[in-house]
């Protein structure tokens, strides 16, 4: 198990170096120098990039080592990135990048995170359902609906909650990010479709359980449905799904910055597009190293929750080294 | 009695014999065409393409064509679908829009379809070092923020057709890569290809003869349940404002123009969204369906 961690590892920080050479060569093969770019689009898009300072300027000069050749360039940003000293952003220049991290990066997180519950939670209890109702309506019904929670992404059920809830109904606010309320809509637009996919799987591997010898057993010996499923075959068929959370979280995360943009919610997702939009390059860096960071920890605490989970894939995972 | 029986299961098997003598082709035509989901799903995305393809010709207007006069309207006789802010036809645009939508879609699973054929079918033919670096590479890739790079690649490259499909494949193709690497292992092991090798038969030769004909299944769902998964990546862009530039119009950037005039004219977000559900329903559909037909185990 610990070799299993340490190999992990490793091959997390290779993909994160991966990441940050991808980034950061993009950033270079664009036209222009960080500041060129800017200034070339202040005098032609709009106002607002012109107000950059002279002071400022050399000041991002200096902080981005810009007059250094571009390995140089390479190191202090990577560097920065490690030892958290995220410096500046052209943005919004009087904000230190950490603090904008600080204030926008927990409501991201937190949508992806209630959205994963609640969709787990949904999924499970759908799961159940259809798979103790296997080949009746009820099941045949509930693995439809399933299937239009997976073909349709979550901004699509967004735009379709809002227009339901939002214009039609008028019972729940499209726009804004104060009170409980604005957040509803958001986070069932995000669950919908984890429950599509979690759902789906798991009433398979529960009917797969169902059929297997143990709860045949667990009839001969007298037991009923009820026990079969809450006593035996739901605690196994819980176990792969944990597998599944991983990737979905990748999808969710990603997901969250469409949604934010379009409920306008302050979390990371906005920044980002707003710094794609501007092409705010020391902004862009950081936060896509940040995201990846998050999701391949997700991922890895996900792996080894199932390994710790289960002793056939624990003895498994460090002999063949997955 | 007893003849008849053994008659009747005489013309069984004649009738099977047949069956299994059926071209392969055929063989799938008609288990597809049993499979009702299936066959609605390719009845929608036949409408989905036809739109596309036809677009100059089923369009009454042409897509830039603008009319003050009825601007911001529902559906009406004149404009099925309802007017933009321009007072351009909603149902002509849907149509060109489809066309973006399409190219990128189609477009960006053929890149993906390529890359992952031969990064896939190489790792797996390879094995060793090469399989071990490949496979490393693709995980990697894998944990990408996705549509953080496609964004980055569209703020970098311009909003024109050609970098959204590439921005889209650029981390969407390692799925492919999976599913062409883990079919081509199964293949490899079997027989007929050791008595190709013997024959002197070559490495390019053996995967492109062989090999993926026969590991087609799995990598033909991949592609059908890839190309909405790209149309779904293109249009998420444009919500996010990286869309095409206009005045081509883009699906997805029709659908983020009336996000904003949601609570106003909610029947220009009705109909782009509308046609974009279509078109992923159609392609998941034909995706289960094929799933099913390529899936031995559930053959009856």
């Amino acid at each position: 198990m610990f070799m299993y961690i340490i190999k992990r590892l490793f091959y997390m920080a290779l993909a994160f170096l991966l990441v940050s050479i991808v980034t950061f060569g993009l950033m270079k093969a664009a036209p222009g120098t960080f500041l060129i770019n800017t200034q070339m689009l202040g005098g032609v898009q709009a106002a607002t990039d012109l107000n950059i300072p002279p002071q400022l300027m050399n000041s991002f000069i200096k902080e981005f080592h810009l007059n250094s050749p571009w390995y140089v360039q390479y190191w202090f940003y990577l560097k920065g990135f490690v030892t958290l000293h995220f410096g500046y952003s052209i943005e919004y220049p009087s904000l230190p990048t950490m603090s904008l991290i600080k204030r926008t990066f927990p409501l991201t997180l937190g949508l992806a995170f209630s959205a994963t519950v609640v969709g787990t939670i949904v999924s499970i209890v759908l799961g159940v359902i259809a798979a103790v109702k296997e080949h009746t309506w009820v099941d045949s019904t509930t693995m439809f609906i399933a299937t239009l929670g997976t073909a349709i992404p979550s901004y699509v059920t967004a735009i379709v909650l809002m227009l339901v809830f939002g214009v039609w109904w008028r019972i729940l606010p499209i726009l804004g990010f104060q009170g409980i309320q604005h957040y509803i809509l958001p986070v069932a637009a995000l669950v919908i479709p984890v429950v599509g996919s979690m759902s789906r799987y798991m009433r398979n591997s529960l009917i797969e359980s169902l059929h297997s010898d143990y709860i045949v057993s667990v009839y001969a010996k007298g037991g009923g449905m009820r026990q079969a499923v809450f006593g035996h075959a739901l605690r196994n068929s819980l176990l792969p799904l944990i597998t599944v959370v991983g990737p979905q979280l990748a999808g969710l995360l990603m997901g969250t910055v469409i949604i934010e943009n379009l409920f306008g919610l302050p979390g990371m997702g906005q920044v980002f597009a707003n710094a794609a939009q501007q092409k705010d390059y020391p902004l862009i860096m950081v936060s896509t190293l940040l995201y990846a960071v998050v999701i391949m920890v997700m991922n890895l605490l996900v792996d080894l929750t199932y390994g710790g989970l289960d002793p056939r894939i624990r003895k498994i995972g460090y002999v063949q080294g997955r | 009695m007893n003849r008849a029986m053994s008659l009747n299961s005489v013309i069984g098997n004649r009738e099977q014999l047949i069956g299994a003598r059926a071209s392969s082709w055929r063989r799938m035509w008609s288990r597809l065409t049993k499979n009702r989901k299936a066959l609605i799903g390719a009845i929608m995305v036949f409408l989905i393409v036809f739109l596309a393809v036809f677009a100059n010709w089923i369009s009454p207007y042409a897509y830039q064509q603008a009319d003050f006069t009825s601007l911001n309207q529902g559906p009406s006789l004149s404009h099925i679908l309802g007017t933009d802010s321009l007072g351009r036809d909603l149902f002509t645009r849907i149509n060109y829009g489809l066309r973006s939508v399409c190219i990128v879609g189609f477009g960006a699973e053929f890149v993906e379809l390529t890359v992952g054929v031969m990064v896939g079918a190489l790792a797996a033919y390879k094995g060793g070092w090469v399989d071990n670096v490949l496979m490393r590479l693709v995980d990697a890739v894998a944990s990408f923020p996705s549509f953080l790079i496609s964004m980055i690649l569209v703020t970098m490259m311009g909003r024109i057709l050609p970098v959204m499909l590439l921005a889209v494949a650029a981390t969407s193709w390692v799925g492919m890569a999976r599913v062409v690497r883990s079919q081509v292992l199964r293949v490899r092991q079997t027989e007929y290809i050791q008595a190709a090798r013997s024959m002197g038969a070559s490495s390019l030769t053996i995967i492109l003869r062989y090999i993926l004909p026969n590991a087609m299944g799995p990598i033909v769902v991949a592609v059908s349940f890839g190309i909405p998964a790209n149309m779904m990546a293109e249009a998420g862009l444009s919500l996010v404002g990286l869309g095409i530039n206009p005045p081509t119009p883009d699906l997805g950037v029709m659908i983020s123009e009336g996000q904003q005039s949601i609570m106003s004219y909610p029947w220009q977000l009705i109909g782009p969204v509308g046609v974009f559900i279509i078109a992923l329903l159609g392609f998941t559909f034909l995706g289960d369906g094929l799933r099913d037909m390529f899936d031995t185990r559930s053959r009856r």
